[in-house]
């Protein structure tokens, strides 16, 4: 069967003013227990790549500049 | 892993059940609350267990508060006195799951005014939090020389992180005890290249399944159909479910490392999910309250179980079972005290006072 993609909000939200992925920073990409975060190439700023959020929050806590809010899931709020 | 190494698992009927904050993936804490003077309530605000400590029974109590007409269950703190809430605020806030302010925050949950409800979670293997495992030794050894296991995986009831650590020393150290002894051991090529074959072929398809949706529709069967009380004729249908699911797995697409590290997992989760079906229909009583509830098996019956029932590969690949005699206890327990985890329920409820 062919594979269609479909759209989700992202509970994890990235403040691209304030990212420095730029300059080399992948701290919240590491510490994402469930992977889920990635570096977009071409804006060079983290984003939320998979709807697998645990809310567990290292991401947050991490994020040297205070870029990262994350929020809990539409499904469960 | 340890199953399809030929490891032996044991107990695995005796399921994780958990009480969760309803929908939250995180304990609602009786753990911690208890001590400050939290409690488990129904809707009435008034206790019904004797012990929040998590077990089969506990669940069973739990379960049936649930399905009478004194339901939802709470965590009841708004007795307690304004310190004391403050202080399990900053524990469970900021330490235990720090996203859970933020979940009670959205929902204009405040512990001082409203109990908060919590529910029955999915089933889980966990020995960490119940019994059921890998198989071991009192040093850490699984089934299969050289091969250990310890903490959530390994048939320690009940260890949390303290029986983790504690495990993992004396696993290590017998380890490298056996280690010394043995040489490293041949494998067989064949096999290493047919393994990485089954580990990559998801990524070598672009059409089919995608691990999502086969993760969810072995989940959601498990739930239907696995979830106790226990039904045998409920359980053989998930059997057949699974194997619907296990042909499709040659339909399994994963498009970058994310997903096959899904693709793999859920391939994992299918396998405990027939394992809970096999393990489940083998004990033919019912035992741990809540764990392993078969309504049509409802008696505990100690002359033929009262033993370990292990589950293990046989030499033709299938899953098969055998009973395992119980070790003498190291300590002794007194009759009465082993009688104390089936009289959970508080005695006089109080509206009945
Ligand atoms: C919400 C919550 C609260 C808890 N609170 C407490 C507490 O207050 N006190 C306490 O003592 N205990 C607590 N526990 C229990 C405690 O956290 C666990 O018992 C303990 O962390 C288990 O450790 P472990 O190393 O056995 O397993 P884990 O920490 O689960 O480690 C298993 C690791 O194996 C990896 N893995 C799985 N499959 C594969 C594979 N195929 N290949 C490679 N790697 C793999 C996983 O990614 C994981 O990192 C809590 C647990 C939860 C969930
Ligand atoms: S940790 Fe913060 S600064 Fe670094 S990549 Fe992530 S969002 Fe950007
Ligand atoms: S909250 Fe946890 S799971 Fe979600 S993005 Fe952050 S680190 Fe990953």
């Amino acid at each position: 069967m062919p594979i269609i993609t479909q759209s989700k909000s992202a509970a994890v939200v990235i403040d691209d003013a304030k990212c420095i992925a730029e300059k080399g920073c992948t701290v919240c990409v590491d510490v994402c227990p469930l992977d889920i975060l990635a570096i977009d190439e071409g804006r060079k700023k983290a984003f939320m790549k998979y709807d697998e959020c645990w809310y567990c929050m290292p991401c947050e806590a991490d994020c040297p500049t205070g870029a990262v809010k994350v929020n809990i899931p539409y499904l469960l709020r | 892993m340890a199953y399809h190494a030929g490891a032996e698992l044991a107990n695995l009927e005796c399921y994780q059940i958990n009480p969760l904050i309803k929908d939250y993936n995180g304990p609602s804490c009786a753990y911690v609350t208890g001590p400050f003077g939290g409690f488990t309530a129904n809707n009435k605000g008034d206790r019904f267990i004797e012990c929040d400590y998590w077990s089969g029974q506990m669940m069973l109590e739990f379960w049936r508060e649930l399905q009478s007409g004194n339901g939802p269950v709470y965590l009841k703190m708004d007795h307690l006195a304004e310190e004391t809430i403050s202080e399990i605020e900053t524990i469970l806030h900021t330490n235990e799951r720090p996203s859970r302010g933020r979940f009670h925050e959205r929902r204009g949950n405040d512990y001082r005014k409203r109990p908060v409800e919590m529910h029955i979670s999915e089933i889980g293997f966990c020995s960490g939090h119940s019994a059921s495992g890998v198989w071991v030794d009192e040093n850490a050894r699984t089934t299969i020389p050289g091969l250990y296991a310890v903490g959530d995986m390994a048939s320690v009831p009940h260890n949390y992180m303290l029986g983790a650590f504690v495990n993992g020393g004396i696993a290590g150290a017998d380890a490298a005890e056996y280690c010394a002894n043995v040489d490293l051991a041949a494998f067989d090529e064949g096999y290493l290249a047919a393994e990485k074959e089954r580990v990559l072929a998801p990524t070598r398809r672009s059409d089919g399944l995608t691990p999502h949706e086969m993760e969810f529709k072995t989940r959601r069967l498990v739930n239907d159909y696995l979830e106790p009380p226990k039904v045998t004729a409920k359980m053989e249908i998930a059997q057949r479910r699974f194997a619907e699911i296990r042909e499709d797995l040659n339909e399994l697409c994963a498009s970058d490392p994310h997903e096959l590290l899904r693709a793999l997992e859920m391939q994992t989760i299918l396998d405990c999910a027939d394992m809970a079906a096999a393990a489940s229909l083998y004990r033919t009583e019912s035992r741990w309250g809540f764990y392993h509830l078969r309504v049509d098996h409802p008696q505990t019956d100690d002359e033929n179980w009262y033993c370990h029932t292990m589950l293990y590969k046989d030499e033709n690949g299938r899953m098969s079972h055998r009973k395992r005699e119980i070790d003498p206890y190291v300590v002794p327990v007194e009759a009465e005290e082993m009688a104390a985890y089936h009289q959970l329920r508080v005695k006089t409820p109080q509206a009945a006072e």
